[in-house]
Parts: C-alpha cells; structure tokens; sequence
C-alpha cells in the first residue's frame, strides 16, 4: 500500500478536494447494487442475481456431472489414482467458479462504494472504460497509459480537474503480449504546462515495467533526503527548469505525502501512480489521496504558476501548441518488457544456474 | 465448347433440378445486389423533404455534414426530427445534454479547445513546415521526422507513432481525396463539424429553440469558413482528426476502417450528381 501519511497534510487545503468521504463507510446494500448495475448500464447479466446465478449453476452442473460419472463407472471398480481425480478435479473447479465470485463480489462491493461517494459529492462516475482504440474521450498522456496497449480504467472518479481510478493496462488483440502492472493514479490538473518529468520511487516500483528508454532524458540528483527516496528523470536540457519547479518545499511534500507513488508531469497534468490495491473504498485512504492530491496541486501549482519555457519558438499559425518545446514534452519511453523477453531471460538463468549447479556438485565427483 | 454444352446438358438435366434452383437463386441474389449497388452509387443523397437544400441555412448546416450523416440523420434537418427515443438517451449520455446550458458549453469547448492536443499540434505546425520546403506537397516520413528532429524533438516514441500514424491513414483513405499536394496540418475540421450537429442534436431533444441551435452554428460556420480553404479540406481535417482522436494517435486498422465511413461521406457530399451538398454549395458564404 502507498505511503500516505497524514503528517504535514494538513493545512494544504480546508474541504476535501473531491468531497465528504465518510460516505465510504456504509456497507453497500442489494438496493445500491441494483442501482449501480443501472447507472453503469451494465447488461443483466452483468448484475449480482445474474452472476451468484451463474456460479450456483456453474458449480450443480460440476457436482452433477461427477455424480452422474461416478456412477455410470461405479467408483469401486476404479482404480486410486482416478478416484482421486474423480473427487479433486470437480472440487477444484467448482472452487475455482466460488473463488472466481467471491473475488467479482469483492470488487463489485468496493466499486460500488466508490460510486455512492460520487453521487454523494457531485462528482463524475465510470464504471469501466477503455482508451486507445476503444474510447478515446478518457485516452490519458503519461507512462503508465502507453498507447500501443489498451488501457481499461475502473471506478473513475472525476471532480473539478482531478480524476482517481484503476488502470489495467493490456495488448491489443495481435499486439503481442506485454507485462505490464494494473495500478491506481490520481491525475491532477496544472495551471500550466511543464516539461516532462517522472519521479520513480526508489522503494515502490508501480510502473516498473514502464520501459522508460534511455532517450533524451537524464538523471538529475537533488539535495538532501529526495535522492534516497525518489529518482528524478528530466529531458536533456531541461535541469534547470526541474529544479525551478522541484523547490525544497515541493521535494519536502512529495517524501511527505507521495513516498510511496511514482509521480510524473506531463503537459500540463500532475498524475500520481499508486499501488492497484490501494484502497480508495476506505475512507481514511480516501482522505489521505485527497489531501495528498491537495497539497501537491498547491505546490506544484505555486511553483509552475509562473514557470516559461524559454526555448518555445513555434512555426507561425500553430494554435494551441502550448508553452513547452518540443524537446521539453516527453522523454522518450521504451515499449515496456515484452512478455516473450521476460520469459527467454528467466530460462536462461535459470539454465546458467542448472549449470552452474551441475558443475559444482556432479562433475567434480565424475 | 464442347464442355460448354456439357454443362448445360447437366444443368438442364431433370435430375440436377434442386442444383440448378440453388444456383439460379445465387444468382439472382448477387444480380440484385449489384444492381441495388449501382443504383446506390448513383441516387441522389436523401435529404429532408419538408427543409430546403440550397438555402444558406441549408449552407450552414451542410458543415456537419459527416458528423450528423453519422449519427444517421438527413443532413438538411435543422430539428433532427427523426432521432429516435433511444438516439436521445445515447446522445444526452455521451455529450452530457440535458439543458441548453449543455449544449451551449458543448459548442463552446469543441470551437475554442477543439480536441487539440500540444504535442499534436506541434507536430502538425512542423509538417506544415516541411511541406512549405517541400513545394506544398506533403512531406515523406523521412522529411517530416527529420524537420521534428531540427525543432529539438527526438523523432521517436510518441512524435514517431504520431508521423506514422497520420501517413498510414492518409494512405488508407486514397490519393483522390488526400492528394499529396495538399497535406492535412489541421484536426479541427473534427471538433467544427461536431460543434454544428450539437445543436442540430438540442433541438431535437428539445433542449434548445431551432432560432438559437442556427445562431450557434452561424457562428461555427464563421470559424470554420476563415480557416479553410474548401469544402474537401475541411472534409479532410475531420475524417483524419476522427480517425487520429479515435485511436489515439496510432495506426489502427479497426480505427481506418472506421474512419473511412467519414471519407466515403465527404465523397459522397462533393458529389454534386448526386446532388451532394459540398459539391454544389458555395464554401465563401
């Protein structure tokens, strides 16, 4: 879980960014569920009776499927090794289906305490939506949304210039396949645009399999305790302009409420990348985001509030191409790891270490 | 010619009646569907009987063309009287329509923020550029990344994927309506065209009075008609800024195939045998 300690929070701002999250307490009733399925417009089929349905039914056709082989077989003529499949394998799938629930239930349950905390507070509700090729209304700039994946967010809540929700990150059909970790963010809205900056925490790797090449950016070192906790990744020729937005006050604030996220600026948005079981649905953790998310819009919005890229010389009749230049806006990013790659080093070490092991222990005897 | 008169000694063949109806039917289907083709190709665009076509009205809202042939009304209804309940709902759950104050900040996002992205823009303003070195025809791959590359940007990543991503479309859509010496530097096209179905829309739901739905799309129509040249490079800018919004700035083939429903529109709306409204219609009102 992400280390948001409440100390040095507050003060940074009075109300609550995204509002009362005592709302978050009430355990959600079967009325709620029903209203939530109706909200989200999901199919009936995708609504509590539906799915506990599904399961009961899932698991009678498994038991009576084994009751009906055993006995067409009669099980004492069988020998042991059947018997046994004959009673662990309905047993396990059958397991598999209830576990398959619980954990639907689990999350359905959280979601849906998310979604009274908006009604509750005005803000904007997504059940689920998908970026990419598939929508591009809620298609995100940053590391961890890559645009060669889909990236499926879940429980999006959205207020005035901030969003918190759920990230899965997947490949597109024939994309190939990529390891890439689901994660929550919290995306918070600046005042202007900043160059690109990542800030990958040295304890809590949440996009550690962001791929971030080795481009145009550079590893900048900060005073004090910040370099023990965080790395700070700029473009080439933008150090100075990260250390006159990382001033000792916004450094002294991120250990202080962001230690355990990964953060990065991009255009001119703040996202704050959390653990996926980061658990938003409890009130206390919902206070601590929002607080962090407050005190960090403070600071980074005091110090980019006047922040000028120098280097903007744009072409004549390029509206809206904002203040950054084009060597500020990204760092260059790799692709993430894919997954035939992880796979091909983990055989080969462990194909070295079989080896190595061999040739210690066997061959010297032979 | 021998196995020709074979043939039809079998087809006619008493035996092989069942056969020959199958085929006879198969054929009789794919002569129908030609021919329903043909005539599709060539029929004149539907349009609303009860609204005028070549009235500056009509004119006015002829620029949402593409979007509202896309939500499946006639381009030439004012009231979009034929969206149905469901439509409604969709359209009030999408574009969060529920009073005219909703359509009003609609009209007034998709006219001043557009869609535009920065990097997006950048990139565009510097392909204008090496086309403007290029003679005015659009610039190669090489030509494009390597002008990004003169501006300080790395030419990779996500300026690489955009570049490749807006030359794949362009390809995909034909060298007839993206012709190389006109290069498409501008997505706006997209966010214009939709600021004029959006009030289209409101009078159909209701929200607003037709009165002020054409005073909101006077006022796109004079956004739009300062900024582009015709009608073919507005149609061009929100066939390739749909498409390039749809998939988020990387090639698709989901997504071409998608956006080609824009360009066959636009074909269709400079067609004017087909009475299509682009085709017949001035650009300068």
């Amino acid at each position: 879980m992400a280390d948001l300690s409440p100390d040095g929070i507050g003060g940074a701002a009075d109300a609550p960014l995204l509002g009362d999250a005592t709302v978050l307490d009430a355990a959600p009733t079967l009325g709620e569920m029903r209203e939530y399925r109706r909200d989200a417009a999901l199919p009936w089929y995708g609504g509590l009776p539906a799915v506990a349905a599904g399961t009961l039914l899932g698991t009678a056709v498994i038991l009576a499927a084994t009751a009906l082989v055993a006995r067409a077989a009669g099980p004492g003529d069988l020998p042991l090794v059947a018997r046994l499949a004959l009673l662990l394998a309905p047993l396990s799938w059958s397991a598999l289906l209830l576990g398959g629930f619980a954990w639907w239930l689990r999350w359905r349950l959280r979601d849906v305490r998310l979604w009274r905390f908006a009604r509750a507070n005005g803000l904007g509700f997504v059940h689920r939506s998908a970026s990419g090729a598939r929508d591009w209304r809620i298609a995100r700039t940053g590391l961890g949304f890559p645009k060669h994946l889909i990236n499926t967010e879940h429980a999006a809540l959205s207020g005035d210039g901030i969003v918190l929700a759920r990230n899965r990150p997947a490949a597109k059909p024939g994309g190939g396949a990529q390891l890439r970790r689901p994660f929550a963010f919290a995306q918070v809205d600046l005042p202007r645009e900043v160059p690109h900056i990542v800030l990958r925490n040295r304890r809590s790797r949440v996009l550690a399999l962001a791929g971030l090449g080795l481009g145009n950016r550079v590893v900048l070192g900060l005073e004090g305790d910040f370099d023990r906790h965080f790395t700070l990744l700029c473009p080439a020729g933008y150090e100075r302009d990260a250390l006159e937005i990382f001033t000792p006050d916004v450094m002294a604030a991120l250990i202080d409420v962001a230690g355990g996220c990964e953060v990065e600026l991009v255009d001119d948005r703040l996202l704050l990348y959390f653990p996926v079981g980061l658990p938003l649905w409890r009130t206390e953790t919902m206070d601590r985001v929002q607080a962090a998310a407050a005190l960090l819009r403070d600071r980074f919005g005091r110090q980019t509030r006047g922040y000028r890229d120098e280097r903007v010389s744009l072409p004549r009749r390029t509206p809206a191409a904002g203040g950054i230049a084009l060597q500020g806006r990204r760092t260059t990013s790799g692709t993430g790891v894919p997954a035939a790659a992880a796979v091909a080093t983990a055989a080969v070490l462990l194909l070295s270490a079989v080896v190595t092991v061999l040739s210690v222990l066997v061959l010297p005897g032979s | 010619m021998e196995i020709v008169t074979q043939f039809f000694d079998w087809f006619w063949d008493p035996a092989n009646a069942v056969i020959r109806w199958i085929i006879i039917g198969v054929l009789v289907l794919v002569l129908l569907f030609i021919v329903i083709s043909v005539i599709a190709k060539f029929a004149p665009l539907a349009h609303h009987k009860d609204h005028p076509v070549d009235t500056r009205e009509a004119n006015l809202l002829a620029l949402g063309f593409q979007q509202i042939l896309n939500s499946g009304e006639l381009w030439n209804d004012p009231a979009a009287s034929t969206l149905s309940e469901s439509q409604k709902r969709e359209l009030a759950r999408m574009w969060g329509l529920s009073s005219a104050r909703d359509v009003v900040d609609n009209v007034e996002r998709l006219t001043t923020e557009r869609r535009r992205r920065a990097l997006w823009q950048q990139l565009l303003a510097l392909r204008a550029r090496a086309a403007e070195a290029n003679g005015g025809r659009r610039p190669s791959e090489r030509q494009w990344i390597a002008a990004i590359k003169e501006a300080g940007g790395t030419g990779k990543g996500e300026e690489r994927d955009f570049v490749r991503a807006v030359m794949y479309y362009e390809n995909e859509f034909g060298k007839k309506l993206f012709p190389a010496n006109e290069p498409v530097v501008s997505f706006d096209g997209y966010a214009l065209g939709q600021a004029v179905a959006v009030p289209v829309w409101g009078v159909g739901m209701g929200l607003i009075s037709q009165a002020d739905s054409m005073r909101l799309i006077e006022h796109v129509n004079g956004i739009a008609r300062s900024e582009f040249e015709s009608w073919a490079a507005f149609g061009r800018s929100y066939a390739l800024g749909r498409v390039m919004h749809w998939s988020d700035g990387t090639m698709d083939e989901k997504q071409a195939r998608r956006g080609a429903d824009a360009v066959t529109a636009m074909q269709h709306a400079l067609d004017g045998k087909r009475r299509g409204p682009w085709g017949l219609l001035p650009w300068r009102i």
